[in-house]
């Protein structure tokens, strides 16, 4: 926290407060001052992140959401070779099968083999609320190294063992020499974050605090040169020459692998080595994470956790450009990279050249979009970045419905003000309050997060999901085929109308005539 | 043979609350609250709708009431939460039934929700309560809980019966993931014997249907395991006396079926045997048509069922009755007592099966395949062996690895259900045999 000249006080920009050192990570909330509830616009939500004041509010009525245990397990399957370990009642684990088909489809375009998704649950019962679930947990533990010999093992902490005290941690230090697996302890209670992303989090946190090694081991993974070879300086200056033309690129779950490849393909043009990490890798390859001469987060919301650690335990710079969604933030994302290294002119001349064929390519769709109005809601990166694309085929964004959000988009955001002017925006995943913004602001499409789709079609407004594993998003090639998306949806919306035309919704007519932030409440 | 460790690799139900929330929110216009951490919504309806993708639907997912308790709560109890959300609850949703439920987190700290709610004094919808901690049970039971409460706390008691009015109940909103089309299906051929059927479920229902659901003059319980506890209390309760069946699937188990529901309605002969005439002519003049590819191809297989304690047996007796296939391997899938297994057992016993496939209680995915694995020769010689070629897995989505080892087909008759959509298909009754003989040849069909 820093004091400003006119005395007020404001939190300090893309500072993240964490300590990587203690037992149990810390919410969002804490680290990043990520605020969970919010009915406003743009201005005054980002003046609210600036000072600090957007994690004060609270709803008197609300509805279900999502928490950081199923963000963090999902996490867990997508680590190449992993085994998931749920330890909780039998319910915390039952969404994980839809993981089954969604690593081993993915995983295929990236040209890694995944496995199943591989879990267990220790299926708690009301004796081991009483007695204590971890003679459980060590069972399932050296149950699911000895079955499937894994690459890791992730135990997700659910709320009921978070309250009664079950003490993984020592579990997990005591089974190391037992197990093959490394072990990494998931703190994920659902009830402790508001924001779930927060899960995130809890992953890095877990793989830190495992103590797998981020860094190559001699002798294993490469055989130290030889000051005595005659090549001995050319051999390190080759090394020394690719590694400091090395950037690693952190991935999400919700990140395509077509995403990764337009990234690539730009990066490349420079004469870049790019690397890919988390998901859809092991243990094995995270040794060589430290390969590399700069960090960047394709999505920053997932991973600047991480880059932070790396950064301060390894010396390795990061920068914090936008999700590379549309032609604006894709010339940012390049350019902070290119930049780093160099390599200004030649991204100019590179991303020039792109922009001018997107451009073109864009004009005769435009010529049908534009006019129409949009919401979109979803995660704040990709919320900001696709109402900057939105608005560059000459859509109006009716509104914006951020799940969370945090100082690290108000650059971002305050580029959607500039561009858009002081535009509705709120922090809220709540299905009444999208249902109630909806019907008044009557937008002719949608893009939004998977689960909130269904609403806004039974408002019988035609919407597309802000992320998939099928589609491109990223740079020139995903701007131009998610412009597509939005004019193939707004060609044909029967289905959409029909069913708004047919359904009945769950809330009331005195419901409509209150704003939809009448349930947001200040509290400390 | 349940892992000794008690922990389960990729059970195939969820918790208490799982069961009571796909079934509240599939009743008529009915809305449940949980009062519980925000994550237990969204995540167990991420489960529920592995069941062939049975959305959202009325007020499900993300439209359901949630008081969203948090760490301040843990530590101080979350009575004022629940309160506030009661008080605003009915201003913002429109239901004619809301269920409010505990989930884990309040039932440990003690929150006296029951208290909460009664201290509403009068409120302007009906809302029952039932206390739903995922660890004090799973989803069949918190389905099976949610049934009793309806009968205990909202279903007016009858004095006059109606002796054409029957109930269905016994299969669990999407973890008998074709509780639909099976319901609607027994509904159509009640229908034509004059009778009336409440599924509570079901889209053809109205609030009515359940209001009235105390007129019944016999519950049908459509499982030996789910729904008999609460079948036994509502006799003591509301005088409906029950009747537990296995779930009839195709025209021969569909027959026994009917027979069995007019002797104890004591229906009339005449149009029961009218009704099974016309139903057992039309089916198989669907049957004959579909001979001429099955006799040609020899669609005949072996067979792995894989399924809950409701289906197991069904679909098993169905491979075997109906269609002559030969089940070798039945898998019981779920976290039952002795005493249930032992009920199974005596049915499986009963049953006239032209091969008796081995019955097995096995909640852990991995080591359904290392059953079979195990025990057959296939696996441990390479001498000629009897194996189990042409096979066929009846089971999860998750059992592709099974098929896979086996070497043959997968249809996904039980929870989860990934790889495909169910929408209004059923396998039970005369038409739900045809829609499954379908989907079986039809498997076999893809690719060409």
């Amino acid at each position: 926290m820093t004091e400003k000249d006119d005395g007020s006080q404001r939190i300090d920009d893309n500072v993240l407060e964490v300590n990587y050192n203690t037992k149990f990570p810390e919410k969002r909330e804490i680290t990043r001052v990520a605020g969970h509830t919010y009915g406003g616009c743009v201005r005054d939500m980002v003046d609210k992140a600036c000072n600090g004041c957007i994690v004060n509010a609270d709803r008197s009525f609300s509805q279900a959401s999502l928490c950081q245990m199923t963000v963090a397990n999902f996490i867990g399957f997508s680590i190449k070779d992993s085994v998931v370990i749920s330890h909780g009642p039998v319910g915390c684990g039952s969404q994980s099968h839809t993981m089954d088909f969604t690593i081993r489809l993915y995983g295929q375009p990236r040209g890694v083999k995944m496995n199943s998704a591989r879990w267990f649950s220790t299926n708690l019962k009301e004796s081991d609320v009483i007695s204590g679930g971890e003679s459980k947990l060590r069972d399932a533990i050296i149950e699911a190294d000895r079955r499937f010999r894994p690459s890791t093992i992730f135990v997700l902490m659910t709320c009921t063992p978070s309250i009664i005290g079950d003490d993984i941690d020592t579990l997990l230090d005591d089974l190391k020499n037992e197990v093959s697996a490394p072990l990494i302890p998931l703190h994920c209670p659902g009830f402790k974050a508001k924001v779930f992303s927060s899960g995130y989090d809890v992953v890095y946190h877990g793989i830190i605090r495992s103590g797998l090694p981020l860094q190559p081991t001699p002798h294993v993974d490469f055989e130290p040169f030889d000051p005595s070879d005659q090549l001995y300086e050319v051999k390190v200056a080759e090394y020394e020459y690719k590694k400091n033309h090395t950037v690693n690129l952190f991935n999400a779950i919700s990140i395509s692998a077509s995403d990764e490849a337009e990234i690539r393909r730009l990066l490349e043009a420079l004469g870049l080595n790019v690397r890919i990490f988390m998901e859809f890798t092991e243990p094995d390859q995270w040794r060589y994470v430290t390969e590399a001469v700069l960090n960047v987060a394709l999505c920053h919301v997932h991973d600047l956790y991480f880059i932070e650690y790396l950064k301060q335990n390894y010396g390795m710079p990061y920068v914090l450009p936008p999700i590379p969604i549309g032609s604006s933030s894709t010339r940012q994302f390049v350019t902070e990279i290119a930049t780093f290294f160099g390599l200004e002119d030649e991204a100019k001349a590179i991303l020039d050249k792109e922009e001018a064929k997107l451009k073109k390519a864009l004009a005769p769709i435009r010529e049908k979009v534009q006019g129409k109005s949009i919401i979109i809601t979803g995660g704040y990166m990709r919320v900001g970045t696709a109402a900057l694309l939105a608005s560059e085929l000459g859509m109006r964004v009716a509104g914006m419905r951020n799940f969370n959000y945090d100082k690290f988009g108000n650059d971002l955001f305050e580029e959607v003000e500039d561009l858009m002017g002081d535009i509705p925006s709120a922090i809220s995943n709540q299905s009444s309050e999208l249902v109630n913004m909806v019907r008044k602001v009557k937008p002719d499409m949608a893009i939004s997060h998977p689960g909130q789709g269904v609403w806004l079609n039974k408002l019988g407004i035609p919407s597309i999901t802000i992320y998939a594993q099928r589609f491109t998003f990223f740079g020139y090639k995903g701007a131009y085929e998610l412009a597509r998306r939005i004019e193939r949806t707004l060609r044909n919306t029967n289905y959409a109308k029909n069913l708004g035309r047919n359904i009945k919704l769950p809330f009331t007519d005195e419901w409509y005539e209150k704003d939809f932030d009448h349930y947001i409440v200040e509290q400390n | 043979m349940s892992t000794p460790c008690g922990a389960i690799e990729r059970p195939r139900f969820s918790c208490m609350l799982g069961g009571v929330l796909a079934t509240a929110g599939s009743l008529p216009n009915t809305i449940p609250i949980i009062h519980g951490a925000q994550g237990c919504g969204g995540a167990l309806a991420q489960g529920i709708l592995l069941g062939g993708y049975y959305g959202t639907g009325y007020a499900g997912y993300f439209g359901m009431p949630s008081t969203n308790i948090s760490e301040t709560e843990v530590v101080f109890g979350g009575e004022k939460k629940l309160q506030a959300e009661l008080e605003n609850v009915f201003d913002v949703m429109e239901g004619d039934l809301f269920v409010l439920t505990t989930s884990c987190v309040p039932d440990i700290i003690g929150d006296d929700a029951k208290a909460v709610l009664q201290s509403q004094g009068d409120l302007p919808k009906p809302v029952i309560f039932l206390e739903a901690g995922g660890f004090k049970g799973n989803s069949y039971y918190g389905y099976e809980r949610l049934i009793d409460e309806l009968f205990a706390q909202y279903i007016p008691i009858s004095e006059e019966k109606k002796a054409d009015v029957v109930n269905l109940i016994g299969l669990v909103p999407s973890y008998d993931p074709y509780f639909r089309g099976d319901l609607d299906e027994l509904s159509r051929i009640l229908r034509r014997l004059g009778l009336r059927a409440n599924t509570f479920v079901t889209s053809e229902q109205s609030h009515e249907n359940l209001r009235r659901a105390g007129e019944a003059s016999l519950n049908i319980v459509l499982s030996r395991l789910y729904g008999v506890k609460a079948a036994k209390r509502i006799k003591e309760s509301h005088g409906i006396d029950y009747l537990i069946s296995d779930l009839p699937i195709g025209a021969t188990a569909t027959t026994v079926f009917i027979r069995q529901v007019a002797e104890r309605l004591g229906l009339d002969r005449e149009l029961v045997d009218n009704v099974l005439t016309d139903e057992l002519r039309i089916y198989y003049e669907y049957v004959d048509r579909a001979t001429d590819v099955n006799a040609d191809t020899d669609f005949q297989n072996y067979a792995v069922i894989v399924a809950n304690g409701t289906g197991a047996i069904p679909y098993t007796k169905y491979l075997d009755q109906e269609i002559g296939w030969i089940p070798r391997f039945v898998f019981v899938t779920d976290d039952i007592d002795e005493e249930q297994k032992q009920i199974l057992r005596e049915a499986f016993e009963a049953e006239d099966f032209t091969t008796e496939p081995e019955l097995v209680f096995e909640t852990d995915t991995f080591k359904i395949q290392q059953y079979i694995e195990r025990k057959h020769p296939q696996f441990l010689s390479d001498d000629y062996y009897p194996d189990i070629q042409p096979v066929f897995v009846l089971g999860s989505t998750i059992d592709r690895k099974l098929a896979d080892v086996l070497g043959g087909p997968l249809l996904s008759v039980s929870f989860p259900v990934i790889n495909r959509i169910i929408i209004s298909t059923g396998y039970a009754g005369y038409k739900g045999g045809l829609y499954l003989l379908e989907d079986l040849i039809g498997t076999q069909l893809a690719g060409r």
